[in-house]
């Protein structure tokens, strides 16, 4: 449970949230959190930082990110399991509850989208998302022109359906990338989901192998590491006090989405 | 809240990237890929109204969940800095489109997503 909530607090300083007084007050809570022991499980923290996590949401209604509304209810969830008789047990459940409501309905949004089960979203996102340049390019294999004319050609003004400008030729591999990445994204978060919300019994190690597997690869791509550091987070939940090994595999997942986050930063073309 | 997310994207044209419901990554119909067009009505002019620094938020915030109250709102504020000089504008118009992708081409055409006509009288009366 400690390194769950110690995961939390670390990825609020990593990835300071919210703006105004909101983010200085993020930040005090957090450090409070990592450098005071009692402070860390105390429940006033946690519902504190859901009390902020919850205003930031309603403040910026309806534009919040997804991570934002996922933080409140974490944060509620760690606060009011820490009343619990059995918090580390109460915060487990509410983890891996969370961990599978998340991924059921990121998964079912994109059952319910036409246009991201024909492989459109992806299409337009490799070459519209500057975020997404450098895996169109190595892997698309579309070369930097070409993927700057299809950008301004995806991203192109309409009201209506007037003719407008031509586009450069989309390579098949960029079309086979973008299809990959539709399907594999879909099962994979298919599959957290199930793992999460069906009883494993002794086989609980699936559910781990799942969420870091989820974690180690999408958001190498997808660049949303506060996301993926929540999500570890509650995952850690999961571990028994004595999985050493499964502790240290969300330690070093983690880390590895620091290093991400970093070079996404560096390959920034902002 | 995350079903009451599903309801406003079916009901009122939220963006399924926004309102919780964890649709982020599951469709290019996200509120940034949105626009809107906001024109003062005159008996003979048709200006094309820009939107000031201090509506921005607003604007973000109608093409997310553009809902007719929260458009008539929008409407109201640019009607208060819709210009006067050559003929006071009867209405205020909002269209809200969203982008959409051929499926084999992937060329981009709008779908007006909602429209709302407010008349001025009302806009300088109303709540």
């Amino acid at each position: 449970m400690t390194l769950a909530l110690r995961l939390t607090l670390v990825a609020l300083l990593l990835h300071p949230i919210g703006s105004g007084m909101l983010r200085p007050a993020f930040l005090a809570l957090a450090v409070a959190g990592l450098v005071l022991p009692r402070v860390l499980h105390h429940p006033a923290l946690w519902l504190a930082l859901a009390a902020l996590a919850g205003g930031r949401v309603v403040a910026g209604w309806p534009l919040a990110d997804n991570h934002a509304y996922l933080l409140a209810y974490w944060a509620l969830a760690a606060g009011l399991s820490l009343l619990a008789p059995d918090p580390s047990r109460a915060l487990a459940w509410n983890g891996r509850a969370l961990v599978a409501l998340a991924f059921a309905f990121a998964a079912f949004w994109k059952l319910l989208s036409p246009d991201y089960l024909d492989g459109r979203f992806f299409r337009v996102t490799l070459v519209e998302d500057r975020r997404f340049e450098r895996l169109a390019t190595t892997l698309g294999g579309i070369d930097a022109d070409s993927l700057l004319e299809r950008r301004a050609f995806v991203s192109q003004h309409a009201d209506g359906r007037e003719p407008g400008r031509d586009a450069a030729p989309e390579p098949a591999r960029l079309r086979a990338l973008a299809l990959a990445a539709t399907w594999l994204t879909l099962a994979l978060e298919a599959a957290v989901a199930l793992a999460f919300l069906a009883p494993l019994g002794g086989r609980d190690w699936l559910r781990h192998v799942l969420l870091l597997s989820f974690c180690a690869t999408t958001y190498a791509v997808a660049p949303v590491a506060g996301f993926g550091w929540l999500l570890l987070a509650m995952g850690a939940s999961q571990c028994a006090a004595d999985a050493r090994r499964t502790r240290f595999a969300y330690v070093g997942t983690f880390t590895l989405l620091v290093f991400y986050a970093g070079l996404a930063v560096r390959s920034s073309p902002w | 809240m995350a079903l009451h997310q599903l309801w406003l994207v079916e009901r009122f044209d939220l963006s399924a990237w926004c309102g919780g419901g964890f649709g982020m990554f599951s469709t290019t119909d996200g509120w940034g890929t949105r626009h809107l067009h906001a024109v003062a009505l005159s008996p003979n002019f048709r200006t094309t109204l820009e939107i000031p620094p201090e509506l921005e938020e607003d604007a973000s915030r109608a093409l997310a969940l553009p809902t007719e109250e929260r458009l008539r709102a929008f409407a109201r504020a640019l009607a208060e800095r819709a210009p006067r000089d050559l003929e006071a504008p009867e209405a205020i118009r909002i269209d809200v489109f969203a982008r959409r992708h051929d499926v084999e081409t992937l060329a981009p055409h709008g779908e007006r997503l909602r429209s709302i006509e407010l008349r001025l009288d009302a806009a300088l009366s109303g709540p």
